[in-house]
Parts: C-alpha cells; structure tokens; sequence
C-alpha cells in the first residue's frame, strides 16, 4: 500500500512539476516541437512595423508567397507549413522577447527569416541553447558566419562580401582612394566598418573619415559634418534606408557629390523611392538578382507571380525576392530532411544541399563546416528613381555623376 | 638517519629537496582544499546575490514603466555572462512569473522552493530543483517601500562544483609541474655540486697514479691566456705547453721569452690565468688545483733531468771501474800465482817468517781478485751489459758441486763442514756461470761470516713450477730488521771491524740482480746468533728457452 502511494506521489510529482524528469525527456525525443502529422510549425521575428518594416512585410510576404503556394500543393511530406511570425520592430529586446515565446510557448520547429543584424546578434546565444535551427537571415553580419555555428543557415552573402566588391571595383576600376563611412552606430554598422576597413586595407588605404548615427533615429547632421571636410570620393553606408536617404539628400544639398554606396540591408526599392531625384547614381550592392529578371530567371518569374496571386498591392522588390529565396531554401531543407523530421536532421540535410539551383543563375551550396549558401554580390544603381543593374564596366560612369552632380542617369540597363 | 647518512652527498641533495618538496606540494594540496576551494566556492555562491542584487537595481525601472522586453534582455544577458546561472526569473504577486530565461514552460514548483518573506530583502538556500541541486537567491525588488516583485537567480550547485573540480585539477597539474620541475633542478643542481667533487676524486687518482697530465676543470675550464681572451696567434709561452704559462712557472725564462717579459705582461692583464681568484669557490679550487698539479709536473720534469744526469755519471763511473778492474786483474793473477808458486817451495823452502809473510800476500791477493770480479759483475749489471744464457741443467751436477770445488781452499781454511743436501733431480733453466756465482758468494759469505767450525747447509726442492734453494749456516746471522738491507749496494751488516774488511758489500747485491734476473727472488730467514739462511726461488724454466732440449742430451752433459 506503502509503495502504491509512492508510486502514486512521485507521478503527481512529475506532471505537477513539469520539469524535463526522464519521462519527459522520452516524450521529447519522440515528438519533435513544432512537428506535427500535418504541420511543421515555423517562427519569425521581424520588423513589420516602425522604420525598418517595409524590410520586415516584404521578406515576409515574399516567403510566404511561396509557403503558400507549397500548402496549397500539399506541403511538404504531407505536412503544411506554418509560420507564426511576432513584429519587433526592429528592436533587439523584442526580438529576443519574440523568439522565447516562439520557443516555450508556441513550440516552433524552427527558426526562420529574421531581419536585422542587432536583432539577430541577440538571439544567438538562445539559438545555440535550443539548438534549433534558424534559416535566412536578411543581415550579412560576420559573426553570424564566423565562428561556424551549427544551427544559423545564412543564405545570402555577408557585408564583408558586400563591401569588398564594391571597394575592389572602386579602387582597381576608378581608381579611387577616399573613402568615408557613414555607418549605424550598432553591430550592423560596426559589421559594414570593419568589412570596409579590411577591404581597403588591402589596398593599404584606410577611411578618410567616418560618422555615425543612433539606430532608430535619422539625426545624421553630425556624422555629415565629420565626413565632408575629408573631401571622400566615395561614401560607404552601413545603415537604414531612411537615415541614408537623409544623408544623400543633405549631402546634396550642401554641394558634396560623392559616389554614395549602400549595402543591401538599406532595401534598395525603399530608398530609390524616398530620394527621388536625389537618388541618381547612388550604388546599391545586392545579394540577390533583379526580381524584374523575370525572363531571364525563373525564381522571378516564380516569386512575381506568386506575390501577385497572394500579395496583389506588393510590388517585387529584392528584399521580398530573398524572402522568398529562403522560404525555397526552407522547403528544400525540409524535403531533404524526410518525413521523420528532427532538427539535427533538418541541419544534416541542408548540409547536403551541393550545387543546387534556386532558378537565379547562382547555385546554392552547404556543407558541414560552411553554412553560407550564396557567395555573389550585385551592383545595382538608382536611375531613374529605379534600381537598375550595372555592369562592373558601367560602373566607370558613376564618377562623373559623382563629379559632376547629374541628375540623370547615365548607369545602362544590363 | 643511518641510511641517509650511507648515501652519497649527490643523493643526499637529492632527498632532502624531494622532501621538501613534497613537503610543500603536501601543505599545498591541504590548503588549496579545504581553504582555497571552499573559500572560492563560497565566494561564487555569493556572486549569486550579487547578481540578483544588480538584476534587482535595474529591474526596478522596467516593471514601473512595464518594458517586459527589456526586463527580459536584462536578465537574458545576466545569465548568458555568468556561466554558472541555471536560471534567472522575475516575479509578482500578482502576475506570477514576468520573465524567465528558460526555454521550457516555467515550472511553477520553482516559486515555492525559496519564498521570500515580507520582512527580509535578500534570501539564499540550496534547493533541489528540476535543475539539480541549486544555490537559489530570492532578492526583492522595491519602489519606494513597496515590494513590486522578486528576482530569484539559481546558480548551479553542478557547475560550481564542476568548476571546482577543474579548478583542483589545473592546481594539482601545476603543482605535479611544480614537483617535476623542483626534482629535475634537484637533480641538476646537485649534479652541478658533486660534478666538481667527482672530478676532484678522479684527479686525486690520477696524481696517485702519477698522471701530472690531468688537469681539473671543474666548471669552467682555465685556460691559457692565449687561447682564451687575447686573441694574439703568437704567444712567447704557447711553445711551452700547457697552461699556466712560463710566467707563473719556478724557473727562468730562457733569454728569447725574457726578451718579451714586458710585452706579456702588457698582453696578460686579461689572462685566465690571473684571474685565479675569480669565479665561485670550486672554480677557485679547481685554478689552484691546476696549478697544483702544474707545480708537481714541473718538479718532475727537473727530477727526471736530474735523474738523467746521475745515470750518465754512474755509468761512465761504472765504465771506469770497469776498465781499472779489467787492468787489476792481469798483475792480481800474477801476482797471485808468484805467491802460491813460492809457498808451494818451487823456488826454494821459505823460512816459517817468510812463509808467514807469504801466506798474508797470497790471502790479501785472493781477497782483491775476488773484489775485481764482484766490480766486474756490477759494471755489468749497471750498464745492462751482463750477459744472460739461460739452459737446461742438473743443479746439483752442474751448479752447486762445482761452485764447492771453486771454493774448496776457502772452506778448508774455515774449517767450516758443507753438507750438501741439493736433490739429484731438480732441473733448472738457469744461467750456470750466473747461478755458479750466486752459490759462490752465499757459500763464500758463509765461510767468511760463519762460526769457526760451523756447518754450511746445501738444500734444493723442487716445488712443481718453480724451485727452492737455500744456503743454510749456523753463523750468528742478523737482525731481523736489517735483513733487507742485506741485498742494497755496498750494504755490509757490520758485526765488528774484522768482518768489515772481508767484502766489497756488492756480493748479496749481484746476486739479487742475478736471481731477478732469471725472474727469481732471494731473500734472508733466520734468528740472530743462532742461523741464517738465504733462499732462492727461481721458475723452472726461462720464457721463450730452449724447452725442446731432451732429457737425453742432458745426460748427456752430466
């Protein structure tokens, strides 16, 4: 009777307490979090609101245009996908709020689409304790690469990528030596600083001058006033498209014509059209190709008319078409991974993925001690308020719009 | 303490430090045990209210302005810059739990476990938990005087320990590291110590030995000014030899060097060797050993020339001696021919004056004829020109009787009785003129020394390799302590004035060099007043003789 009762007390004790007891842990290692017969549960943390959101709603819509599609055609192993995405706009402390709930309470299977690097820097240690994997992150911050973390999948190329291109091309095509930055004072903007520092640095030149601004502010009179006496040929800028709209604007209007650059983050689309006229020649680097491609390249052909079946008000931009590019990515890892789903499986199977073509003339590749898909960066210049793709040759003409301070566009139509 | 004192002072340095060492490393172990590791261990377990204290500080703010994501950004980075946090959580009374950094549903046991009462601010127990066992500390968090929450941080009982553990780990790596280090040095330096010791004892040995040649080291090497710090190719000393130079040595230098005194001693103001006094106290005994031992090679070398010198001198002494000898013995001969011819009355009977007279010429004649053969012998013997032809022979036949024949008017004259006990059988390799001798001067010795109307006793033994002779008399003998100086040079054991002027004290002399000559040996028994007794040991036969000769032919010459 003793023993019953005993029996009895330490059953009650486990499921009161609901601690990880060995019962538990067989239960766990049966049922994965966020798998179920008929779904595989997925989480986001991205800005859908504030000044980062059109980066947020467009990656967004850009994967699930495809997400969508995949349910509608049965999911993948019978299984349809959902994503369960919470806005933090674009505020680390939210994000990290969002993820552990994504964790504890909703039990995602995994990890995906984040937008922005301080968001997606303050989530990695929780990503390594959970082990859970996070795919396609819209940052191309270095520590996300290295050192080599098992569970962070990063598709698009990094900003030391982003900024090296567009360094190697200034310099050994123009010849150009005077180069300023104008970055976000957080790990984005310390991310794109050292990415151009090292970049000259082969070159054995180092940033004339730099100025900073506040991350979610637009006060940008401070770092211009440090950057215009240096006289910079080229500018380098490392932030939001609005503070680096501000910026070109003001930098106009005080007669200082340098050739600006910004890196993808800055959501070329957004910016060509908050700077209008001003936007002429600016250089934007992106890591996906033109979605307007689309009869060149199948993935935009794919990612415009499902956006426009789904999201009829969204116009393709490139950071929709790298949401999209990872909701591809996503569902390939998935059907690799087999209908037993775990989440060491799931990584184990995107390590597998060699050569294999997204439909955007650029192969995706992974393996066991590399977790960064995609290696190319494009040039795409702002003519006529619309980002247009250069050839690295076109790119020579930049400069006299440089100089010369032309509002027209001269970078032709590749 | 025996056996420690039975070692070897190398090994007693050895020991004593092992033991001081471990010594050390034991305290060592002790204190870092039970003083370092729970002191250290309580000072972690307190960071747990330090940390809960500073959550407390700053979360104070975020639950009035109700920011849950930064309450939460707070506490997350808490925890992931201390290591050793299980968990951190803040609470209300209202709410529950606000914020967690867990990645599981919040276990609600957790709240009980350490209930901060309302009067206390801080609180820390050890309590099991799902997380094991964990140093939990309950910290209120206060707006003005009302309690608007609680942080409770867990830090693992587990990980502290775990550290702990790594931490006994790496001390007790460093301390074997330490021992292995202190042993190896040990070894070292008492190698370093009994090295020179070592050496010094070798040194000793050779200069037992005789070897003026060695030259102690010990540490560094002293050196000849020349080849040390001068640097010049030409020294006026290096022709010389060894170090130290000319300049330390007793003698002069010769007239080309003092040419050059001055110019030296310019150029060996930075010589080792006047550098004696410099360096530790080994490298100072092992300077003064050196020169020690240079000091003793010189002398050597003078006594050697010395030496050299004297036996040029003796043996063209012993050439003259030779030559006077040679040029005695002609007219002694005659002389003593024309004596024994006018006593034995050829040319006429002899008054008994006359006889008397002639018989003292005869007997002195005898006596220098003997003297200039013992002369003869011992030039011989001195300029290594006697000549030695060792055969086959029966000693009684062809030694010992005729020896006795030889001597026969000396022992009728003496009065003395010989018997003659030599074993017809002892066959010896020997020199016969050369052994002839030797019997002729023992049994000569014995007529002259002996008791009137004595008895001379004649023995032979053959021993298997070797034999034994011996030449008994009941003469008075001599002391046992003189009996060595029996066979020197010139060595007469004077008994009176009388026995003085019998010999030349070279008689016992020769017949050491003889019987050393065959590999023998001889030397004198017997108890003074009563008997002496001279033995001979001579080998049976001589290396590289004629072994081959048969026992036909000796019969032959018997």
């Amino acid at each position: 009777m003793k023993s019953r009762l005993l029996c009895l007390g330490l059953l009650l004790f486990c499921l009161g307490t609901g601690c990880s007891g060995a019962a538990k842990e067989e239960v766990a290692v049966v049922q994965v979090p966020g798998v179920s017969a008929d779904e595989i549960r997925l989480g986001s943390s991205l800005a859908l609101s504030g000044h980062a959101s059109f980066l947020g709603t467009q990656t967004l819509h850009g994967a699930l245009s495809y997400i969508r599609a995949i349910n509608e055609t049965g999911g993948v192993h019978g299984r349809s996908i959902k994503v369960i995405a919470y806005d933090d706009g674009y505020d680390p402390p939210r994000c990290l709020e969002n993820t552990q709930k994504l964790i504890v309470e909703d039990k995602v299977f995994g990890l995906f689409c984040y937008v922005g690097t301080p968001t997606s820097v303050k989530i990695m240690p929780l990503v390594q304790e959970a082990r859970l994997p996070l795919v396609g992150l819209f940052t191309g911050a270095q520590v996300l690469r290295n050192p080599f973390q098992r569970y962070i999948i990063n598709i698009r190329a990094s900003y030391y990528q982003e900024t090296g291109a567009v360094v190697k091309e200034l310099v050994e095509s123009l010849g150009l030596e005077k180069f300023a930055v104008f970055y976000q004072y957080d790990d984005y903007g310390f991310d794109g600083l050292t990415g151009t520092q090292i970049a000259l640095k082969k070159y054995g030149l180092t940033p004339v001058a730099t100025g900073s601004y506040r991350r979610g502010s637009v006060e940008v009179e401070q770092a211009l006033e440090q950057i215009l006496p240096s006289g910079a040929e080229v500018v380098i800028m490392i932030g939001t498209h609005d503070s680096c709209a501000k910026f070109i604007q003001m930098a106009r209007t005080r007669g200082f014509h340098p050739i600006f650059h910004c890196v993808s983050f800055v959501g070329g689309d957004e910016l060509a059209k908050k700077l209008g006229g001003d936007g002429e020649g600016v250089i934007v680097t992106q890591v996906v190709p033109p979605p307007t491609e689309t009869l060149l390249l199948d993935a935009a052909e794919e990612y415009t008319k499902l956006l426009s079946q789904y999201y009829p008000e969204d116009r393709p931009t490139y950071v929709g078409f790298e949401g999209y590019l990872n909701a591809r990515v996503m569902v390939e890892g998935l059907r690799r991974a087999g209908p037993a789903l775990t989440r060491e499986g799931f990584i184990d199977a995107i390590e597998t993925i060699e050569n294999y073509s997204l439909g955007i003339a650029n192969p995706l590749t992974f393996n066991s001690q590399d977790h960064q898909g995609l290696e190319k960066v494009y040039f795409t210049q702002i003519c006529g308020g619309n980002l247009e793709l250069v050839t690295k040759p076109s790119l020579k003409e930049t400069r006299e719009v440089g100089k010369s301070g032309l509002k027209e566009c001269i970078g032709s139509k590749d | 303490m025996h056996w420690f004192k039975r070692l070897k002072v190398k090994q007693q340095i050895a020991v004593s430090t092992v033991l001081v060492v471990l010594f050390i490393a034991t305290v060592s172990w002790l204190s870092i045990q039970y003083v370092v590791l729970p002191n250290l261990s309580n000072e972690i377990t307190k960071r747990g209210g330090i940390v809960a204290k500073s959550i407390a500080r700053r979360a104070q703010q975020y639950l009035t302005a109700d920011d849950r994501s930064n309450l939460l950004d707070m506490i997350f980075t808490e925890k992931w810059t201390q290591p050793y946090l299980a968990y951190v959580f803040i609470s209300n009374e209202v709410d529950g739990v606000i914020a967690h950094t867990l990645l599981q549903p919040f276990p609600q046991s957790l709240l009980g476990v350490n209930l901060l009462p309302a009067d206390q601010i801080q609180q820390t127990r050890l309590v099991k938990t799902c997380f094991g066992d964990v140093y939990d500390t309950a910290m209120a968090i206060h707006e003005e005087s009302h309690r608007i929450g609680t942080v409770r941080v867990g830090l693992s009982k587990v990980l502290v320990d775990e550290t702990m553990g790594r931490l006994l780990h790496i001390l007790l790596a460093l301390l074997a590291l330490i021992i292995s280090i202190g042993v190896v040095l040990t070894n070292w330096f008492s190698r370093q110590i009994t090295r020179p010791i070592l050496q010094l004892s070798d040194l000793t040995r050779d200069l037992i030995s005789c070897n003026f040649q060695a030259c102690a080291h010990l540490g560094k090497r002293v050196e000849c000014w020349l080849t040390k710090d001068c640097n010049q190719t030409i020294c006026p000393a290096h022709e010389r030899g060894r170090p130290p130079c000319w300049l330390l040595d007793t003698r002069p230098p010769d007239r080309a060097e003092a040419g050059l005194f001055s110019r030296k001693l310019e150029e060996c103001s930075r010589c080792q060797v006047y550098k004696e006094n410099v360096g530790d106290e080994i490298e100072q005994l092992a300077a003064a050993f050196c020169h020690m031992i240079h000091r003793l090679d010189l002398y050597q070398e003078e006594l050697k020339l010395t030496n050299e010198e004297l036996r040029k001198l003796n043996r063209n002494y012993m050439k003259m001696l030779r030559f006077v000898s040679h040029e005695l013995k002609t007219p002694i001969a005659n002389s003593s021919m024309s004596a024994q011819a006018l006593l034995q009355s050829i040319f006429g009977e002899l008054t008994p004056p006359q006889e008397r007279m002639v018989k003292l010429i005869y007997s002195n004649l005898s006596s220098s004829m003997e003297m200039v053969r013992n002369y003869l012998d011992l030039s011989r013997i001195e300029t290594g020109e006697l000549l030695f032809q060792p055969r086959r022979l029966h000693l009684a036949s062809e030694v010992v009787a005729p020896a006795l024949n030889h001597l026969i008017t000396l022992i009728d004259s003496s009065r003395i009785r010989v018997e003659d006990q030599t074993d017809e059988g002892v066959i010896l390799e020997v020199d016969k003129e050369l052994l002839q001798v030797v019997y002729g001067n023992l049994i000569g010795n014995a007529c002259k020394y002996g008791r009137e109307g004595g008895v001379i006793r004649l023995q032979a033994k053959d021993q298997g390799v070797s034999c034994r002779l011996e030449v008994w008399n009941d003469g008075p003998g001599v002391a046992r302590e003189k009996m060595g100086q029996l066979f020197q040079k010139f060595s007469r054991i004077q008994q009176s004035q009388k026995e003085a002027a019998k010999g030349t004290g070279l008689g016992l002399f020769i017949s050491r060099k003889i019987v050393e000559l065959h590999g023998g040996k001889i030397w004198a028994e017997g108890v003074e007043g009563e008997w002496i007794n001279f033995v001979i040991e001579l080998p049976k036969s001589q290396e590289g003789s004629r072994e081959n000769e048969s026992e036909e032919d000796l019969d032959h010459r018997r």
